[in-house]
């Protein structure tokens, strides 16, 4: 039964990752004086143990002021629907570079209390505001958590991570490094996702690890955002964790799609790219999994890539 | 103007369209400019865009209309503006693809001026009047100011304006006007399958077109310029899916330039129907491959007006002509190139070849300087040119040139012959040209010449200097020719060398005034041929043909060797003939008459002969004035005519043949003031001399 589970998590896990969804997020540049910091904890109590930890992030490109603004190099048709990237000599002179605005909102919390019981705690984190390659991350933060109550004695645990990014129509040669994205399409369309992942433990024994992470910063769009989570919960030896523990993970992701409609010419002075555009993609995700009772194992991996450009 | 017409077959297609599906609409304003834009997608998979943009300035309906709208129906997308562009730089432009995969598009960039721009573009599929059309067009009409306001022009910025059509097939066409002055200007390019049904005219093109029609003013002291420091420049190209072009511009520095000009390439279908025979086959455009340009200007240059047209087929024959001038102009140029076929009624025509011509004249008013020129040469290195020069005065002219393969099958019937339909075939170059001019001082000078891949070489020379009038044709060919009668009795006539005559007349009306008239031919073996007269303060008429190579014809005479013959007529205070041979050999002949008789006009008629050859010249036609069929060297012979033309019974003739032996005979009476004869072979053999300075 437990291997079923195991088996279904997986297979729920990589249809997220796996599936052909036109996930386009594109990241924003770091502001130019950027922050880091960094926290390490170590509890080993008799007793009582608490930790609390929030975090929202806010950045933008262009303005955080609640709204979003087309790149400056594409013409946006008044009632949508409709883009043009014009290569013209006096076009150049009346737009502007402005890439197309994207902002994201990354939040993070933490809460647990163990009371009543043997607690050892030990929890890393660090945020990083600078632009990150594939392979880091902005946001990490690893929890381990180890609880032995008394008669009453109970941990709860509860961790969310939320990444929500919105993006308007870009130029793709302004903001890929690659050479080749523009093939596919000459801008990058509107999207809005938001990820949302955590879990949630109650727990009399348990030995509990989480870790959690996520990319949304970046200095081009070849670098997709990325959100991961993972929980794993065990007893002591033979002896099993006993209480009830959930993870989830729900996704709403929104995409806009790019029609190429080709180009017309104006030679000798240039051409204008025409495409179409429009909402292209809604999925909403929702994935919830709960155990109680004397819990042997449990293990959920959850992970997020969004981007036109993917490693995964 | 006589494009005016074509022009407004053009505008004919640009004034009609079909709905759209899918409308989207984009305007915005930014920091330094705005722009505005219309996009159209039909359900058939044809789109349009108008654009329209300025930076530094303003983009606003005009307050008076330019007519771009459509009386029939509505195209796919258009729009009018007025462009302040007078700080800055603007742009408008209509694009439209076909269903098909045809696109046309037209477009102005204007800079520092004030322009009105109206545009339309879409698709078309009608049949008004004797035009029939299928595809893509897209034209616009710009204004830079009222008619009539070109006597002052804007010295600042300039106009731009590009028409293009493409078919799905590769054809593309191109029209372009540039001014850094006033400008009023329709243009317009199309793309997909045109007819044009004028009895007894059908022509069928599947392919691009596009056409102008304007008038522009550039300044002299313009602070800005267009192709170098030319003020005024329209220009049209035309490339089809084979390589084969034309092209065709003209650049005006400093003067008004009305202009109009079509440019095409496709499949061309012609079909005329000359002599009452209909036609065997339809014209539909689905024929031979090539590309056309035709311009048609005049004005006024206070500096320079250059034309040039040309046309490269893609067997890389090649023909093009040239005017330039600087004073008044009004001239048609036009060229063409390809694998093109007719069906004349009468006759079919094959071509793979590049033709180009000019007619028109300068100085109606006055040219301080007139060139006109022509040039050919075809893939085999067989070349031609032709050209003419005046100055300070006026010229009319017509050159055609042309260079490449031809094939002419011409039907028997309308010679009312039973035999076989006469053929001619062939590959070479050729030029001719018709001028007629004034000079009231530097005079007027024509050139025609050949000269074959092997070296035949032929040319013809006339020219006048001080103040004259002339009237002078000349033609040239180099290379290849065989021409079938289709007569049982008729040998076949083959060509293979260069051949250049002309006949023509000075007359001088000032003091130290000369006129002359040359014909030179040589062969490859480098047998060489001249004749020459000249005419000093009076007149001079002539008739002079000369040749190189190999003619073979039959009982009509078979040459290998250097041909020239003149008749002129002399009269004046100074007068000189000469006719000369000189073959490979060294065998040399010559005779020569010449008078001077200060302030005293003499009036006589003096016709000559000359034939070089290395032993096979053999036609008494060619050569009557050496009274024999044959010779193998050199000969030269002389008639001289008296006053009024009375035959003085005066002959001279002198050769020398390859045998070490010449011989020379001369009839008096005869009365020349000077005047000799001589001959004598290249071993040394002979020399001998006769008239008054022996």
């Amino acid at each position: 039964m437990k291997f079923k589970l195991s088996f279904l998590l997986a297979v729920a896990v990589a249809l997220l990752v796996l599936c052909p969804v036109v996930s386009a997020d594109i990241p924003p540049a770091a502001t130019p004086e950027t922050q880091g910091f960094s926290s390490a904890t170590t509890m080993q109590v008799l007793g009582t143990a608490t930790e609390s930890d929030s975090l929202t992030w806010q950045i933008s490109n262009i303005n955080l002021d609640g709204t979003l603004s087309n790149a400056g190099g594409a013409l946006v048709s008044t009632d949508g629907g409709a883009v043009l990237i014009p290569h013209l000599p006096v076009f150049d002179d009346i737009l502007n570079d402005t890439p197309g605005e994207v902002q994201y909102t990354v939040a993070y919390s933490e809460n647990t209390i163990a009371d009543q019981g043997l607690v050892t705690y030990a929890k890393s984190s660090a945020l990083d505001t600078a632009n990150q390659v594939v392979g880091t991350r902005n946001l990490q933060a690893s929890k381990l958590l180890e609880f032995v109550g008394f008669d009453t004695g109970r941990a709860i645990s509860s961790e969310d991570m939320v990444v929500d990014g919105a993006g308007s129509i870009g130029v793709t040669d302004e903001v890929f490094i690659c050479p080749f994205a523009a093939e596919s399409t000459g801008f990058t369309p509107e999207f809005c996702n938001i990820v949302e992942m955590g879990s949630d433990v109650d727990m009399t024994i348990m030995s509990l690890a989480t870790t959690v992470s996520e990319r949304s910063v970046s200095a081009s769009a070849d670098v997709p955002v990325a959100a991961d989570y993972s929980i794993a919960v065990t007893g002591f030896g033979d002896i099993p964790a006993s209480g009830s523990a959930s993870a989830f993970i729900s996704a709403h992701l929104q995409e806009g799609s790019s029609t190429p409609i080709g180009s017309f010419n104006f030679e000798p002075f240039g051409e204008v790219d025409a495409y179409l555009t429009g909402k292209g993609e809604d999925v909403q995700y929702s994935e919830t999994t709960t155990v109680s009772g004397e819990i042997t194992t449990f293990s959920k991996v959850m992970s997020y890539q969004s981007g036109m450009r993917r490693t995964a | 103007m006589k494009l005016t017409y074509l022009a407004g077959i053009i505008l004919v297609a640009l004034l009609v369209g079909a709905a759209g599906a899918q409308t989207f609409n984009f305007e915005g304003t930014t920091s330094t400019g705005q722009y505005t834009g219309t996009m159209v997608l039909n359900d058939d998979g044809s789109r349009g865009l108008s654009i329209a943009g300025v930076s530094g300035g303003t983009l606003s309906a005009p307050v008076y209309s330019v007519p771009a709208e459509d009386p029939v129906g509505e195209p796919m997308v258009s729009q009018e503006w007025t462009i302040d562009a007078t700080d800055g730089e603007g742009f408008a432009g209509c694009s439209v693809v076909g269903a098909s995969g045809d696109q046309a598009w037209t477009s102005t960039d204007v800079v520092g001026k004030v322009a009105t721009v109206g545009q339309v573009a879409g698709s078309i599929d009608i049949s008004p009047w004797v035009l029939t059309l299928n595809g893509v067009y897209a034209g616009q009409q710009i204004s830079t100011g009222a008619v009539g306001a070109f006597a002052f022009p804007d010295p600042s910025g300039f106009i731009n304006s590009v028409s293009m059509g493409t078919s799905a097939k590769g054809d593309t066409a191109t029209i372009q006007a540039r001014s850094t002055g006033s400008m009023y200007l329709t243009q317009g390019a199309a793309a997909g399958s045109a007819s044009v049904d004028v009895d007894p005219v059908y022509v069928g093109v599947n392919g691009a077109v596009a056409g102008q029609s304007g008038v522009s003013e550039g300044a002299l002291n313009a602070l800005n310029t267009v192709n170098g420091n030319q003020n005024v420049f329209v220009s049209g190209s035309a490339v089809d899916a084979q390589g084969n072009t034309a092209d065709t511009s003209t650049r005006v520095q400093g003067g008004v330039l009305f202009f109009d000009q079509v440019v095409g390439a496709g499949t061309i279908d012609v079909a005329v129907d000359l002599f009452g025979i209909e036609p065997e086959e339809d014209t539909s455009g689905e024929g031979a491959s090539g590309a056309f340009a035709v311009q048609a200007v005049e004005g006024f240059s206070d500096s320079r007006v250059v034309s040039t047209t040309n046309a490269e087929s893609a067997g890389e024959n090649s023909a093009g002509v040239k005017a330039r001038a600087d004073g008044s102009f009004d001239y048609i140029q036009a060229a063409l190139a390809g694998a093109g076929s007719a069906d004349l009624g009468s006759a079919d025509v094959g071509l793979d070849c590049a033709l180009a011509g000019q007619g028109g004249d300068f100085g109606s008013g006055f040219v301080e300087h007139g060139i006109a020129s022509g040039f050919a040469a075809d893939s085999q290195g067989n070349r031609v040119i032709t050209t003419a020069t005046v100055g300070d005065g006026s010229l009319d002219f017509i050159q055609v040139v042309g260079a490449g393969d031809f094939d002419v099958n011409i039907d028997a019937d309308v010679f009312e012959s039973s035999g076989d339909n006469p053929q001619v075939t062939g590959s070479g170059a050729f030029a001719l040209q018709m001028v007629e001019g004034n000079s009231y001082d530097e005079g007027i000078a024509a050139f025609t010449g050949g000269r074959t891949e092997d070296g035949d070489t032929a040319f013809v020379l006339a020219a006048s200097s001080g103040i004259a009038e002339g009237s002078i044709a000349q033609f040239s060919t180099a290379g290849d020719a065989n021409v079938d009668t289709g007569c049982e009795e008729s040998d076949d006539i083959l060509v293979c060398g260069a051949i250049a005559g002309q006949i023509g007349n000075f007359e001088s009306y000032g003091s130290s005034t000369d006129a002359m008239a040359l014909g030179f031919g040589a062969d490859s073996d480098e047998d060489k041929a001249l004749v020459f007269s000249k005419a000093g303060n009076g007149t001079l008429e002539f008739a002079q043909l000369v040749m190189g190579g190999q003619v073979g014809a039959g009982e009509i005479g078979n040459v290998n060797a250097a041909l020239a013959l003149q008749a002129s007529n002399i009269t004046g205070t100074e007068g000189r003939t000469l006719a000369g041979t000189k073959n490979a050999a060294g065998d040399v002949s010559l005779v020569t008459e010449s008078f001077n008789n200060n302030n005293k006009h003499k009036t006589g008629y003096i016709a000559s002969a000359s034939a070089a050859g290395a032993g096979s010249v053999e036609s008494p036609f060619l050569i009557p004035v050496i009274g024999d069929d044959t010779i193998s060297g050199t000969g030269a012979g002389l008639y001289e005519f008296g006053n009024g033309g009375t035959l003085n019974n005066y002959n001279m003739t002198a050769y020398a043949n390859l045998e070490g032996t010449g011989q020379i005979s001369d009839s008096p009476p005869g009365h020349v003031n000077l005047h000799d004869a001589y001959a004598y072979t290249g071993l040394g053999d002979f020399d001998a001399k006769i008239g008054n300075h022996l």
